[in-house]
């Protein structure tokens, strides 16, 4: 099971990669909104990532930022552009559990859970809609980790063919339902080392009535991303 | 407009549309500000702002940037239209260097609000607003970033200086800045007049700021002109009308200063200090302007809940070689050396401020309920200033705010409560 969990952890980690992404909020009552975001990510020697996000759409929020720099056993360091104060700042990278920037993913379902951090039991095969699936449940290992993700179990539905994630559920810290991530549309980006991303996701946030759906509009990976890209003066400067 | 055209030029030369190279934005946004002062003065006064952002690329390495604003304001059926180039630079970026010339508006320190290390860029406090970043004023300037590894070493050259504007109270509210035998209305404040236009008169600053693993620090200097000025006595007239001169004047500085901010989980922790070393013209008596003085600022930030972040900061100025001035000074220049240290937080020796910023977040972000209050302990003066922004949708926000001042009687803060304290209502439309 944790090798079928290091294929999909594996499976969407180029070395670079700068997509473009359209995030569709709808509250319980249906209203919409969208945002526009580009983000980059470089894979670095010892394996941690340094990500860059940037809003692209609505306006107001426009050339606001976010560079997180992964440590491993540590935390990450993140700091955070808004172009209304014209400066960087330095954010707390623990609280994973958190909305993304009020959508219905967290910090920690975007940047994905690693894998060390959970115990696996793979809970036998499934199809759904067609496509084979290993369904495995997750439990985190420490209460930290409890902790940091606000997720007691999750079950992954880890496509055979491509080792994509089709579907997960999500568990609060008190065991109740929470959320259900749909993913669907997968594009193979790297041929020569099975690398492939997921255009349509969508969690559906059963607590709160709450919907998120993240398109991937633009892939590019493997470019040649420079590291000093992911710098805060990159941070500061690429805006304007 | 010259980096507009260098844009369409540039375009034509390279056969591609204009709009490829060019990014436009901006926003309008209408405002109604109601005065909850303590004066008979009630009137409500409105105003609209528009600013147009433009982006634009010539080739890999330079960019430009421009942003224009207009504000169209009335009060009691008098209405007057300004116009400001706040920013409009050329960039070129380099590898490991960037150069930055033109105007612009270049802010320092890591703190929250108060920046003893802000030097760079001037402010103009008439601007009522609920956003801080509107009163920030572009000043023409030759930026240079150097990066070597963690490492970035900026210089700054200002040849003119953009002076700041202080809210000034009427006259009436400076009892003890008349001399005897005088009226307020006796009393003039000049238009400031700036340094003459030479090299000897130039800013030059100096920053070193290092992003390392947990924590960001940076050591700066700044000597140059503040921004703001010191108002002393001018000339006493008789003649043909009574006239009491009360000059801005403008007076050099070296600041040397740092800030610092890292995390201990769950707190953000964030510093900043400058000590300022004011340089004193020969002719004037040492207590007729701000005296060089320490202040620096402590804070954290901290998410209590999820969505709902606090911001408490302690802060002290400290003036080293402090000379008082009595209460009623019999002299004039003091009556009006006593009311430039009101204006500058000059009037104790010690002066100790707390500040505190609570933001709340709700409805998927779109909601934003925010407190801001600042308190000085000694002088018991304090200003809040709640708000509450809501995105309509993705480029409509209304904006519900205040701005309140609280003092004893003769502080600034009183004199502000007594005209400046409002209610903002605004509706802005974001493109």
């Amino acid at each position: 099971m944790v090798e079928i969990m290091e294929r999909n952890y594996e499976v969407n980690r180029t070395h670079d990669r700068c997509n473009e992404l359209t995030m569709i909020m709808y509250s319980k009552h249906g209203k919409k909104r969208v945002r526009k975001l580009k983000a980059s990510a470089l894979v670095m020697e010892n394996g941690c990532e340094k990500r860059l996000i940037r809003f692209l759409y609505p306006p107001d929020i426009e050339g606001t930022g976010f560079l997180v720099h992964e440590h491993k056993g540590k935390d990450d360091d993140m700091w955070l552009y808004l172009p209304t104060l014209r400066k960087s700042r330095r954010k707390l990278s623990s609280n994973k559990k958190d909305s993304f920037l009020g959508t219905e993913f967290s910090y920690g379902d975007i940047v994905g859970p690693k894998v060390e951090e959970y115990k696996y039991t793979l809970k036998g095969e499934e199809e759904i809609e067609g496509v084979n699936c290993y369904v495995i449940e997750a439990i985190p290992k420490s209460k930290d980790v409890l902790k940091d993700y606000g997720y007691s179990k999750r079950i992954d539905y880890i496509r055979k063919d491509n080792f994509t994630r089709h579907k997960a559920i999500f568990y609060d810290k008190h065991g109740k339902l929470l959320k259900t991530l749909y993913c669907s549309d997968p594009v193979e980006v790297d041929p020569k080392n099975h690398k492939w991303f997921v255009r349509y996701r969508e969690m559906v946030n059963h607590q709160n009535g709450r919907k998120t759906i993240l398109l991937l509009d633009k892939i590019k990976v493997n470019i040649g991303l420079k590291e000093d890209l992911f710098t805060v003066r990159y941070l500061e400067r690429g805006y304007r | 407009m010259v980096f507009f055209f260098c844009g369409l030029l540039f375009a034509q030369e390279n056969e591609a549309k204009l709009w490829e190279y060019l990014d436009m934005g901006g926003y309008t946004r209408g405002e109604a500000h109601i005065p909850i002062s303590t004066t008979k003065d009630k009137s409500v006064y409105l105003a609209n702002t528009i600013e147009l952002k433009v982006k634009s690329r010539f080739g890999k390495n330079i960019s430009s940037f421009v942003a224009i604003r207009g504000r169209f304001h009335e009060l009691n059926e008098d209405a007057e239209a300004d116009f400001d180039c706040r920013e409009g630079y050329l960039m070129f970026r380099g590898r490991w260097l960037d150069i930055t010339f033109g105007q612009q508006i270049i802010p320092w320190g890591k703190a929250d609000g108060i920046n003893p290390t802000d030097n760079l860029c001037a402010r103009d406090k008439t601007i009522f607003s609920s956003e801080p970043d509107d009163q920030r004023l572009g000043s023409l300037a030759a930026k240079i970033d150097a990066y070597f590894g963690d490492f970035t070493i900026t210089g700054v050259w200002q040849p003119i200086l953009k002076d700041s504007k202080f809210l000034i109270p009427p006259m009436e509210d400076f009892q003890y800045m008349i001399p005897e035998n005088f009226r307020p209305e006796d009393i003039k404040i000049k238009d400031p007049v700036l340094p003459a236009r030479n090299i000897s008169n130039s800013a030059l600053a100096l920053k070193c700021s290092s992003y390392l693993r947990g924590i960001d620090m940076s050591l700066s200097y700044f000597y140059g002109y503040s921004t703001y000025p010191d108002f002393i006595l001018g000339k006493i007239v008789y003649e043909p009308e009574t006239e009491v001169e009360v000059l801005p004047v403008f007076n050099r500085i070296h600041v040397i200063g740092g800030d610092f901010s890292f995390v201990i989980d769950p707190f953000i922790i964030r510093g900043e200090g400058a000590y300022t070393i004011v340089k004193k013209p020969k002719t004037l008596e040492i207590r007729q302007l701000r005296q060089s003085y320490l202040h620096w600022i402590l804070g954290l930030e901290w998410e209590c809940i999820e969505d709902m972040v606090v911001s408490p900061q302690y802060s002290m100025i400290y003036i080293p070689d402090y000379k008082p001035i009595e209460e009623e000074p019999e002299h004039p220049y003091l009556r009006v050396a006593k009311a430039n240290r009101t204006l500058h937080r000059q009037d104790r020796q010690y002066t100790h401020i707390v500040t505190l910023r609570a933001d709340y977040r709700l409805l998927q972000k779109t909601l934003l309920l925010q407190f801001k209050g600042i308190f000085f302990v000694g002088n018991r003066e304090y200003r809040i200033r709640p708000k509450i922004v809501y995105d309509i949708n993705d480029h409509f926000q209304v904006t519900t705010a205040a701005d309140i001042f609280f003092g004893p009687k003769k502080s600034k803060f009183w004199m502000y409560s007594r005209h400046f304290s409002r209610i903002f209502l605004e509706l802005k439309y974001s493109f």
